[in-house]
């Protein structure tokens, strides 16, 4: 067990939305939101605020730079309207310490004159999600 | 208690055991100055500090960030010698995770993040040294 530095980060995807994923190259982050529901069911007598908890909101951003020999992939995966496999990996140094599931793609793309064209992208859940290993 | 100084000696250690290093730059790799005992004018690499940052946690240190100047230095008419050591250097450093287990650390990354590429004349004789290398950032947590 280690503390990771992110530059060993990696995304891979089945832009089918398979168990087949591969790398998808020239990307610079990613970042996953595991926002929860919570349901406020405080009541007179409480002495603070109470909680239930409810769905897991999946959602998270990727970006890199544009690569046509690799980006158009991850950019017609995202005009597509079938949900992709992702697989998002803090650290290839430890690569079977993952988050996967099935996921919408949005992207866009910046081309500034005066920097490298960029690409990012934002993701929904589409599926369950799961964390890898799971706990013993 | 961790002791950065340690790093310091592995990152030279780690320069000074490559062999391909060697050849290009003979005359050794050395903790900012090169000892007067080495043979000048010749070849070789000084390493030295330029930054260290800590990022506290609590209780501890998270990781700390040193900041390497890692250069060859060539006297030679050519500067192809100091450009190819630069190049090795660059190989052994950039994007490696480094052993520092004897200095009581574990490394999380490294990555030239500036290079240096320049030639100057020696005080004495008028002949010219060339400086190749870059700067290196090591980031790394007392293990």
């Amino acid at each position: 067990m280690a503390r990771r530095d992110g530059s060993k980060g990696q995304v891979k995807m089945d832009p089918t939305g398979g168990a087949t994923t591969v790398v998808v190259g020239a990307l610079n982050s990613w970042s996953l939101d595991l926002e929860r529901d919570k349901h406020d069911v405080t009541c007179f007598g409480d002495a603070n605020k109470q909680y239930v908890l409810g769905f897991m909101d999946i959602q998270g951003e990727i970006a890199g730079v544009w690569d046509e020999a690799v980006t158009p992939e991850f950019m017609r995966a995202a005009m597509g309207d079938v949900p992709v496999m992702l697989e998002l990996i803090p650290s290839t140094l430890a690569p079977t310490y993952l988050f996967k599931g099935l996921a919408y793609l949005s992207a866009s793309i910046e081309c500034p004159a005066d920097d490298v064209v960029t690409i990012s992208g934002s993701f929904v859940g589409a599926g369950d999600w799961t964390m890898e290993p799971a706990a013993p | 208690m961790a002791d950065a100084g340690l790093v310091d000696a592995a990152v030279v250690e780690l320069l000074a055991n490559d062999a391909a290093l060697t050849a290009l730059c003979p005359n050794g790799v050395y903790w900012d100055l090169q000892p007067s005992s080495s043979p000048s004018p010749g070849a070789f690499v000084i390493v030295s500090l330029f930054k260290c940052d800590r990022t506290p946690g609590l209780s501890v240190t998270l990781y700390e960030d040193l900041l390497y100047w890692v250069v060859a230095r060539v006297h030679e008419t050519s500067k192809v010698a100091a450009r190819q050591a630069a190049a090795r250097i660059n190989e052994l450093l950039d994007g490696a995770i480094l052993d520092l287990t004897a200095a009581g650390y574990t490394a999380m990354a490294c990555a030239r993040i500036d290079r240096r590429a320049d030639s100057d004349r020696d005080k004495t004789d008028k002949s010219v040294w060339h400086y190749h290398g870059g700067l290196y950032e090591l980031r790394s947590y007392p293990s």
